[in-house]
């Protein structure tokens, strides 16, 4: 060991003639890039430059499991108004990138874990990247998702190295590859046991001192079809076909993968530098975009939501082992699914053998799946499946720690499991239910331990979608509310804790949207017309669709309870009931509000005309798309504002994390409540006036906008 | 209760495990099926897994208190070899469990059994899940020898011409694979053969083997219609987990004597008497129970089936006597080690592995002469029919080699609860001539 330099963020160690570059951020769990950052690395390679007995460097990481996960996003949400500086944080980021780049000796990254965003840039600026096996070991640019595009000269390495369709791919989605993948596709140029990282490293080093690569730019033009593909007209194919598939798949609401597209696009046409400087210019364009700061906002919050303790942190949440599920439909299979996927083992009950063959295959068939897209392997996914077992009585209820029940949306039901469970005799077992509307003080009702039930309301697909609502009621323990979290958490769901009540924070808001919609089509607005609008506006889907995949019988049910909750405000158009009353229960019974007798692609895709025979007046009419989304957007945000001042909701926060990870509310827009924000909630109020004025009182706006519009305030103000 | 058991018998030896006695608290066992039929898709690990699950939940044992798990398997597949250890690995089990797999023929269950007391005896494991499984339906054909060594020069041949010339010593019969044959290797009698061999030495008629076989079966389906097999977990197979079966699929209430005598014999076409119908028949399905000391059970707050008082295994000189005499050697040397004769027994489990073994080794245990011809000191004694295999055999339930053991101690457990009486006995032929009772009590 010759010579030794420590620093807080990078440090130096010289063995046989190879710098080891050791990033390590102190005080963090990751590595981020930031401004000190550069300073380090440009003040690093200024001195190796000089230094004629360095053969080669190696950069790596002495996080576990992290390498560099990115540049620093708070850092950047400075920026916001500082444009000169952006851009010369940029430049300066560019510039260390091409500095690695000509550095006259090899410089390997040996990459153990998390290796995203500016990480990878940074990867890729090196000579030659080693990768572990580790299954933490992840290659991604998924600035897109943050509302950005990569701003270290991503958008040019990267189809420089890999297929271009394989880079479009990574950088228009965000899409991470995994070590061996990225051996596949040529992002790195090996993979090894993380025991033998740096070894590996050392000796490509060497190697690379010995041979260096020819210029990429000459052999690659001539040696790979599809790159030579993208230096040729025939680029602009490839290009135009990604610009429609990404137009489709944000419906133009992103303006980032756009971005990218032509930032590559600019590269190829005109070269490396070129393509440098527009994506340079294009990043600094984007950072203060509202798409940006929404969706950079929303990491943050959701961060936030992912580390609140909630309870006091004295309070420890018990040890959960073993999860009892009660009900195997689709609910109670898919949290079967996901617990056992998380290594939980899973006793699962339902009433009969055919409902607990149902979830079982359905169990199957999510671990198959995920095996036959090589997530798991088939001997994983068997282990996987392993934890599950099934059964049609009680027997191994008792030690289950947490019990969650699924069963049919019937209070009787519930309160009956309840009261059966509790008679096994575990006093410390916690009780959760996944009903989505009905109070969970009622269902606890008749309990004996009520401190020891809360509510775990998951969404369908429940390994899919990201948020689980916690409902506690007043008798809900601490103990009890922290073991929920520390489960949700587990099984890497966002949980937002919200207070007992109908429907609680996400279905009486969603019910507001339904509602809405379902008027809307009552009064003469076409199926197509009123799903399109709400897509347009930014919904993955439209309000009726979703009523179809979530059931017909099922919200109407949920209707039902709300109207009873709300008397006073509250009124249900005749047509959603008007096709519950025809046996329609959406794609699950293929009768719904489209079309289910298709195959494949046409499967639900086309609107069942004979619906409107159905309804009151079966003449349809025009309806302006603007006023559906108004009506149907701001339904559901007084309905937000009434749960969060009955204090159903704790925090504005927890609403619009709700209503993004829950509800699908478009992200691009930052969380319904920001959004109004957004546009005033003076203009709001009168918004929600005129169209009670024209539609019904149910659209009146809530007290606290109104009182807020008085006072000039905003929900997060 | 089990206290004035033992008052009652205080001129017995002492049992297992002295003043802390080998308890038998559940066994939970598959369905028995025919091989090839509904469990055709699984292996024997996914088999062995649901009953592991099933008995750990039954019980709502705690799972980090299991100190071992002892299966028994006869034809163990050759992707997990040691499939208690992969029983572990891929069910709900903790990894930290160790886990062997063990082999003695149609008697492998009953034998983990026995390694488990040996284990509960001597003081190194406190509870313990001993059974085991079989799969015919999973066990695979096998590359005739020549053809597996040429395979093996091929693969390491770096030339064309090397790898051809692997294959030129493969005669046209090395490419018929080996398919799993139930011979005996030192004899090259099948167990067909030997029960033929029985049935021809001792007497036995087609007419009593029929007889005995339409018995077994009917008392086994009353068995079932009177709630007598609540061992018997209810397994969802099929491709899509909606085919539940909940009995052994080879049991049938409507089988006749008309009906099983018209069947062929199978072995000896010309002069025998076995048939597919009074022989036991190839078959899939996994069983175990739950062992532990009694001064355990109590702390645990569980209510012991019974315990294991005494056992014996032997091996027989199978160039001179029927391989299938097990039971016949075992039984005296249990019964004497239990200090008990065959008259302080209450209830009878006796491996059905042919109608006709079971009927001859019943023929010799009454008689002194036979008994003396086969170098025995003295009769055994008449066994009373009414206390023998009363909820039917293997010949109707089915008999997967690896799990019959301990599906003979669990059923004998269940039924001496269930009668409230005092004694049982479990005996087993096994191929290879071993042989192997065990002696229970309450």
């Amino acid at each position: 060991m010759a010579r030794q330099s420590a620093e807080k963020l990078v440090s130096v160690e010289i063995e046989h003639g190879i710098a080891y570059l050791r990033i390590d951020v102190k005080g963090q769990s990751v590595n981020t890039l930031s401004t000190p950052m550069l300073d380090r690395f440009e003040e690093i390679l200024g001195s190796l430059q000089h230094d004629a007995t360095i053969e080669g460097v190696v950069i790596f990481s002495g996080k576990q499991d992290n390498f560099v996960a990115g540049f620093d996003i708070e850092e950047l949400l400075a920026f916001r108004d500082n444009a000169p500086g952006l851009r010369a944080l940029v430049q300066r980021g560019q510039s260390l990138m091409a500095s690695l780049e000509a550095l006259s000796v090899p410089v390997v990254a040996a990459i153990d874990g998390a290796c995203l965003g500016g990480g990878l840039e940074l990867a890729l600026a090196c000579h030659g990247r080693v990768a572990s096996e580790n299954p933490k070991t992840r290659l991604g640019l998924p600035e897109v998702q943050l509302g950005l595009i990569p701003g270290g000269g991503g958008t040019q390495r990267l189809p420089r190295r890999v297929e271009l369709s394989v880079a479009l791919d990574m950088i228009l989605t965000g899409r991470e590859l995994s070590a061996t993948k990225a051996r596949r596709e040529g992002l790195v140029d090996d993979v090894v046991h993380p025991g033998i990282l740096l070894e590996v490293a050392a000796k490509l080093v060497r190697e690379l001192a010995e041979h260096p690569r020819k210029d990429r730019a000459l052999t690659e033009a001539f040696t790979d079809p599809v790159k030579l593909a993208a230096r040729t007209p025939a680029r602009k194919l490839v290009f135009n076909r990604a610009r429609e598939g990404v137009l489709e798949q944000s419906g133009g609401h992103y303006p980032a993968p756009l971005r990218a597209l032509d930032v590559i696009e600019q590269g190829f046409a005109d070269g490396f530098e070129s393509g440098i400087e527009a994506e340079g210019r294009a990043f600094v364009e984007l950072v203060p975009g509202d798409v940006a700061q929404n969706l950079m906002n929303i990491f943050f919050m959701r961060q936030e939501v992912n580390s609140d303790s909630v309870v006091a942190k004295q309070v420890k949440p018990l040890e959960v082992g073993k999860i009892g599920v009660i009900g195997a439909g689709l609910m109670g299979a898919g949290i079967a699914q996901l617990a056992a996927y998380e290594n939980y083992i899973v006793r699962l009950k339902d009433a009969n053998d055919t409902g607990l063959g149902w979830g079982l295959n359905y169990i199957k068939g999510q671990f198959d799946g995920l095996a036959d897209r090589r997530r798991l392997t088939e001997d994983e996914a068997d282990v996987a499946f392993g934890r599950v077992s099934g059964t049609t009585g009680y027997s191994g209820f008792k030690t289950a720690e947490l019990v969650i029940e699924a069963v049919f949306e019937n209070l009787e039901l519930k309160q009956q499991v309840l009261a059966e469970i509790e008679a096994l005799g575990n006093s410390d077992q916690i009780f959760a239910s996944n009903t989505s509307t009905l109070p969970i003080g009622q269902i606890a009702k008749k309990s004996k331990r009520p401190e020891n039930v809360l509510g775990m309301h998951f969404f369908s697909p429940v390994h899919k979608m990201p948020l689980l609502e916690i409902v506690r009621t007043e008798a809900t323990s601490d103990v009890a509310l922290a073991t929920a979290l520390d489960v949700g958490r587990q099984m890497g769901k966002t949980c937002i804790v919200v207070e007992d009540g109908p429907g609680f924070f996400t279905s009486r808001v969603i019910g507001a949207y339904i509602n809405e919609a379902g008027w809307v089509l009552q009064e003469g607005g076409r199926i197509e017309d009123i799903d399109q609008a709400m897509v347009e506006f930014g919904f993955p889907v439209g309000p009726l669709k979703l009523v179809d995949e979530v059931g017909i019988d099922v919200a109407i049910r949920a209707a039902k309870v709300l109207q009873e909750a709300f008397p006073d405000r509250w009124r249900a158009p005749e047509s959603l009931a008007a096709l519950a009353n025809a046996g329609r229960k959406g794609r699950k019974n293929h009768h719904g509000f489209y079309l289910y007798n298709g195959s494949g692609n046409g499967h639900g895709k086309k609107v069942d005309e004979s619906v409107y025979g159905l309804l009151a007046s079966t003449d349809r009419r025009l309806v302006d798309r603007e006023l559906v989304q108004q009506r149907c957007w701001l339904a559901m945000l007084n309905e937000c504002a009434y749960a969060l001042d009955e204090k159903i909701v704790r925090h504005a926060r927890d609403v619009d994390i709700g209503v993004i990870f829950g509800l699908g509310f478009p992200p691009f827009r930052g969380g319904i409540l920001r959004y109004a924000d957004s546009i005033g909630l003076d203009r709001i109020a009168h918004q929600l006036n005129q169209l009670a004025d024209l539609f019904g009182e149910r659209l009146r706006p809530a007290p606290l906008i109104v009182e807020k519009a008085k006072r000039g305030q905003s929900f997060y103000g | 209760m089990a206290t004035k058991t033992r008052k009652k018998t205080k001129a017995l030896g002492s049992p297992i495990g002295g003043d802390d006695r080998i308890a038998i608290i559940a066994g939970v066992r598959t369905p028995f099926a025919k091989a090839w039929t509904v469990y055709n898709d699984w292996t024997e690990a996914a088999l062995a897994r649901e009953v592991a699950a099933e008995l750990v939940n039954r019980t709502e044992l705690d799972m980090e208190l299991i100190d071992s798990l002892i299966l028994g398997c006869v034809s163990v597949p050759m992707d997990g070899p040691n499939v208690a250890r992969e029983v572990v690995l891929r069910s709900q089990l903790p990894n930290s469990i160790p886990a062997t797999t063990v082999q003695m023929y149609c008697a492998s269950s009953a034998y983990a059994i026995l390694n488990a007391c040996g284990d509960l005896v001597s003081g190194v494991a406190d509870v313990v899940i001993a059974g085991g499984v079989e799969s015919m339906s999973a066990a695979r054909a096998r590359f005739s020898l020549p053809l597996t060594h040429a395979l093996q020069e091929v693969s390491r041949a770096k030339k064309l011409q090397d790898r051809v010339k692997a294959f030129t010593s493969i005669h046209a019969r090395d490419l018929l694979p080996d398919t799993p044959s139930i011979a005996e290797p030192t004899t090259g009698k099948s167990m067909g053969d030997s029960a033929e061999d029985m049935a021809k030495q001792f007497g036995i008629s087609r007419g009593e083997q029929d007889e005995y076989t339409v018995m077994t079966h009917h008392r086994a389906a009353k068995a079932y219609d009177e709630g007598r097999f609540p061992e018997v977990m209810n397994l969802l197979t099929g491709e899509n987990f909606d085919q539940p079966v909940a009995r052994d699929t080879n049991v049938r209430m409507d089988t006749s004597l008309e009906q099983v005598a018209r069947l062929r014999p199978v072995f000896d076409r010309k002069h025998g008497t076995v048939t597919a119908a009074n022989a036991s028949p190839l078959t899939d399905g996994a069983s175990m129970v739950l062992l532990m000391r009694e001064s355990r059970a109590k702390e645990l707050g569980y209510k012991p089936m019974a315990f294991i008082r005494s056992h014996a295994i032997v091996g027989l000189d199978i160039q001179k006597v029927n391989l299938l005499l097990g039971p016949t050697f075992a039984t005296p040397i249990a019964l004497e080690r239990a200090g008990m004769s065959l008259k302080d027994i209450d209830l009878i489990e006796m491996h059905e592995a042919f109608a006709a073994q079971t009927l001859a080794n019943l023929k010799i245990w009454g008689s002194k002469s036979l008994t003396k011809e086969l170098g025995l000191d003295d009769a055994i004694g008449d066994v009373d029919r009414e206390k023998l295999n009363v909820n039917g055999g293997s010949v109707a339930l089915g008999h997967p080699f690896g799990a019959t053991g301990a599906r003979l101690v669990m059923q004998l457990a269940g039924e001496m609860q269930r009668r409230d009486v005092n004694t049982g006995l479990v005996t087993i032929c096994a191929a290879g001539g071993l042989g192997l009772s065990m002696v229970l009590e309450r």
